[in-house]
């Protein structure tokens, strides 16, 4: 109970969630076991010595050098181009643009900012409400994180020994009926709000796009296809697609050294946030493994939940819950592990419970009040959080039902994933 | 002491991104060495996963002086400017004794891990273990600077504020 308090009391101080995750360990540590607090130190360093993670700044990496080297701008105008005609054409446009980023990168902050800060720009030029284009575009990028490759399903791996490569691909199609179904609910608010449309572009337009985007395509290809096939681990694939952005960018003359500084730092930074936080959610995921904790709640809870779906119905509103308050990675670090050995017990898919989770706490991104992309949208359009989150709310209920949808027709998840590796 | 600060920042950056160039070399070249030369390397994975060690830790002090760590600001966010000054003192001193901590038992694990040996390349795990008690160290360093900071204010702003004027708006969070 003094333990709890400590959590939440920090955090509401504003202490980074990282330290505070920290601290409530080593108050854990003094409080309930007899171990020294140096064991908390040396696991918060095993929790990051990890060649998986290591794909993790690669990923930021790959994905700042193509903002620098000007690929980002090539798959907006490639989005343009097939979306564009479209009532609320920049609107699609983002959607769009998140969608074939999401096949890129693995982070939804990183696409939120590289494509967010060119695009609500824009889109408040052409007259859409800035309320508007933050939640559409906060909304978008949680695409990032569900189509492979996704950092917080590397992270889902790591933790649970699960295959990440089966996690990627069981989030390709959730991610991409999140798109379609965002195209649906966007045409229709600007419809009703008569945003601006682009002229359909010709033939020769949408060619000539396509082929501007081409780099973009090769190193989705390069990813996608290297994992699927096996030719790449996902850590591997995330160096190629470094190694590619560079070479896309120097051929281009459009990478500058002030713009790879700049991205190598950028994404030394980002995956410091994201890593510090693995750090002490490791120290901490340990401990409650220590206490018995997963053991404790599978007795308690499996006698109790006997079918699978109900505990997965369960599950998805814990999770949309947590996802309020905490960040992806530290969530799946902390759940997975915990809540895994129940899943396997009431007899649920042990690859749908991570690609689940990983769509259930994204929908967090866009909850107040904590939601990573929706405070970095709100920021680029330059207004609140919270008007983000109303604007945001029929893409947040779409997305809801459509987790639901997902764990009542779980084939939509396991169909890729099984068809491919088993 | 700002000046010193951004010099010690200002290397610290250089240093990160040096090591991220290194992580990019060795896993780089365990790729192209498996697909082009059908050989793989015994020494890249280790050596790229203890680098990415220094390097997450060292870009954390960035992190800490910069405000770049997630938080939760709902609360913070509220406040008038002279009352987040207090929660950001309040917040600075629990910091810093996370940090003097990892000061301690970090350079404790750096001594025994001396004579612990890497499993592939053999260099002493003490090499990398020592990523916690120097990045320990510099945390604990900007957090001062953010502990004085806030400190100065929070004691400034009490005098001014029997003049003053109605509570702020709330500052941008990020």
């Amino acid at each position: 109970m003094t333990i709890a308090i400590i959590f939440v009391a920090l955090l509401l101080i504003g202490v980074p969630v990282a330290f505070t995750l920290g601290l409530t360990a080593l108050a854990y540590i003094a409080l309930e076991t007899p171990l020294p607090p140096l064991v908390a130190f040396q696991r918060m360093f095993t929790s990051v010595d990890s060649f998986p993670f290591v794909a993790i700044p690669f990923f930021m990496l790959a994905g700042n050098l193509m903002g620098a080297g000007g690929l980002a701008q090539r798959i907006i105008n490639l989005a343009r181009a097939l979306v564009g005609h479209l009532r609320g054409g920049l609107a699609n446009v983002t959607v769009v643009s998140n969608m074939i980023m999401g096949g890129i990168s693995g982070s939804s902050v990183a696409d939120c900012s590289a494509l967010g800060s060119i695009l609500i720009p824009a889109m408040q030029k052409q007259g859409y409400q800035s309320r508007f284009a933050g939640a559409v575009n906060a909304t978008a990028s949680t695409m990032g994180i569900i189509i492979p490759p996704s950092i917080p399903m590397i992270l889902t791996g790591a933790a649970t020994s699960l295959s990440i490569r089966d996690l990627f691909f069981g989030g390709l199609v959730p991610g991409i009926l999140i798109g379609l179904g965002m195209l649906v609910i966007t045409t229709y608010i600007s419809k009703r709000r008569d945003y601006p449309k682009f002229p359909r572009a010709t033939a020769r337009e949408l060619l000539k796009a396509v082929w501007r985007g081409l780099p973009a395509f090769i190193m989705v290809a390069i990813i996608l296809v290297g994992i699927m096939t096996g030719i790449f681990t996902p850590t591997e694939a995330s160096v190629a697609a470094v190694l590619y952005a560079i070479l896309v960018g120097l051929i281009d003359r459009e990478l500058t050294w002030k713009g790879f500084y700049d991205s190598m730092l950028n994404a030394a930074v980002s995956s410091a946030v994201v890593m510090i936080v693995i750090s002490t959610a490791g120290l901490l995921t340990w401990l409650l493994a220590y206490s018995m904790i997963p053991q404790k709640l599978t007795v308690e809870l499996a006698g109790v939940v006997d079918s699978p779906t109900t505990l997965l119905v369960v599950l998805g509103v814990v999770f949309l819950l947590v996802g309020c308050v905490l960040d992806v990675s530290p969530a799946v670090l902390l759940f997975g592990p915990v809540l895994l050995p129940l899943v396997t017990a009431v007899g649920a898919d042990p690859i749908f419970f991570g690609v689940m989770m990983v769509f259930a706490l994204a929908i967090g991104l866009i909850t107040p009040p904590v939601g990573t992309t929706m405070m970095l949208s709100a920021y680029i359009a330059g207004v609140t959080i919270l008007d983000v989150a109303r604007e945001a709310v029929p893409y947040l209920l779409y997305m809801i039902v459509l987790l639901y949808v997902l764990i009542f027709f779980q084939g939509l998840v396991l169909w890729v994933p099984n068809y491919l590796f088993h | 002491m700002t000046r010193y600060m951004d010099m010690l920042e200002a290397m610290i950056r250089w240093t990160v991104v040096v090591l991220l160039a290194v992580m990019v070399a060795a896993i780089g070249s365990q790729v192209f060495a498996r697909y082009l030369f059908h050989q793989s390397l015994y020494w890249t994975e280790e050596l790229g996963r203890h680098v990415m060690v220094w390097m997450i830790f060292l870009a954390s002090v960035i992190c800490v002086r910069r405000g770049h760590h997630l938080s939760i600001t709902l609360i913070k966010e509220r406040l008038s400017p002279h009352k987040q000054a207090l929660l950001q003192l309040v917040g600075a001193v629990v910091l810093a004794y996370f940090f003097y901590m990892m000061v301690v038992h970090g350079w404790t694990l750096t001594q025994k891990t001396m004579v612990q040996r890497s499993s592939a390349i053999h260099y002493p795990m003490g090499y990398v273990y020592a990523a916690l008690p120097v990045s320990g160290l510099l945390m604990f360093i900007v957090n001062l600077e953010v502990m004085i900071k806030s400190g100065l204010e929070f004691f400034a702003k009490r005098k001014s504020e029997a003049v003053a004027q109605p509570a702020g708006t709330g500052g941008e969070s990020k």
